[in-house]
């Protein structure tokens, strides 16, 4: 729970542009160490190592371009932006990362299914599952589940439109129902 | 998103899960750039202006003849631009104001 009398992430902010406090950066750095890197755990499908180096890739970059924040948009928004930016680069480096919507049939059905879902305490299956889903999905389940951003702030996030970050979001959990139900299925 | 989704909750309880820190906040701490010395803050300028002038000086002393940048400026209010000395004093202005704007852009 946060301490009532604990600095904000803007006064944090200002303390860093103002007096080059890097202990204000490390508190920040703290807070948001957790989600940042979960998220990056799940873009790079559970690869630990790559992914705190991206996180911490972040935050460097993050301290570095600290100046260019603006205080409209929330601190943890900005920088899952930096880190969805970080993750592209390294897959591109890598392989040819596609953020693009595939034409696979959702052999899953749709979101009427919702009710049908299997065993809500598989956290395992789920990163097993998510792993499986095309780098556009998992930006997209990324964003607005992991990093909890709308729909709107993750496809600012991720450089992609309005429409296909939604298509994603609804394939990917078709997807993630049908890798999960037959896990059910089997358990009974 | 739903509340009473299953797989929603799942996603959400499985993205609340705390990650400990493990040493990850000192690492990232021990990576940032040193921070910026007194030096650093008038050397840069320093060097930005010292060259511009030294600059200046050098096309000063290898002018063509004649060359003088007191009499670049009264051409210019004669609105002649073309002689030698107007386009020395035209160069030296020209690269002053180069570095006033790349200084301007550190600051900001």
């Amino acid at each position: 729970m946060a301490d009532a009398a604990a600095p904000s992430d803007a006064e944090l902010i200002l303390a860093v542009l103002q007096r080059d406090d890097r202990r204000a950066f490390g508190v920040l750095v703290e807070r948001h160490q957790s989600r940042v890197r979960t998220v990056l755990r799940r873009l790079t499908r559970g690869d630990a190592a790559l992914a705190d180096d991206l996180a911490q890739e972040t935050f460097v970059l993050a301290w570095r371009n600290l100046k260019s924040f603006r205080f409209e948009a929330r601190f943890s928004t900005w920088i899952y932006r930096i880190a969805f930016n970080a993750w592209q680069s390294e897959a591109r480096k890598r392989r040819e990362v596609s953020l693009e919507l595939d034409d696979d049939v959702l052999a899953a059905g749709d979101d009427s299914s919702a009710h049908e879902m299997p065993d809500i305490a598989a956290h395992v299956d789920l990163e097993r599952a998510l792993a499986t889903l095309s780098d556009g999905e998992r930006a997209a389940i990324a964003a607005c589940y992991y990093a909890d951003l709308s729909h709107e702030e993750a496809a600012a996030a991720l450089g992609m439109p309005l429409g296909t970050v939604k298509t994603h979001v609804l394939r990917a959990k078709a997807k993630l129902r049908a890798r999960l139900a037959p896990k059910k299925e089997k358990d009974r | 998103m739903s509340e009473h989704d299953p797989l929603d909750r799942l996603l959400r309880e499985d993205a609340a899960r705390k990650l400990d820190d493990e040493g990850f906040t000192a690492r990232v701490m021990a990576s940032l750039p040193l921070p910026r010395t007194a030096r650093t803050g008038w050397f840069k300028p320093a060097l930005v202006l010292g060259s511009t002038l030294l600059g200046s000086v050098l096309a000063m002393v290898f002018a063509p003849a004649g060359t003088s940048l007191a009499q670049g400026f009264i051409d210019l209010t004669r609105s002649h631009a073309l002689t030698s000395s107007a386009l020395t004093g035209i160069a030296i202005c020209a690269g002053l104001w180069i570095s006033a704007i790349v200084l301007a852009a550190e600051i900001d």
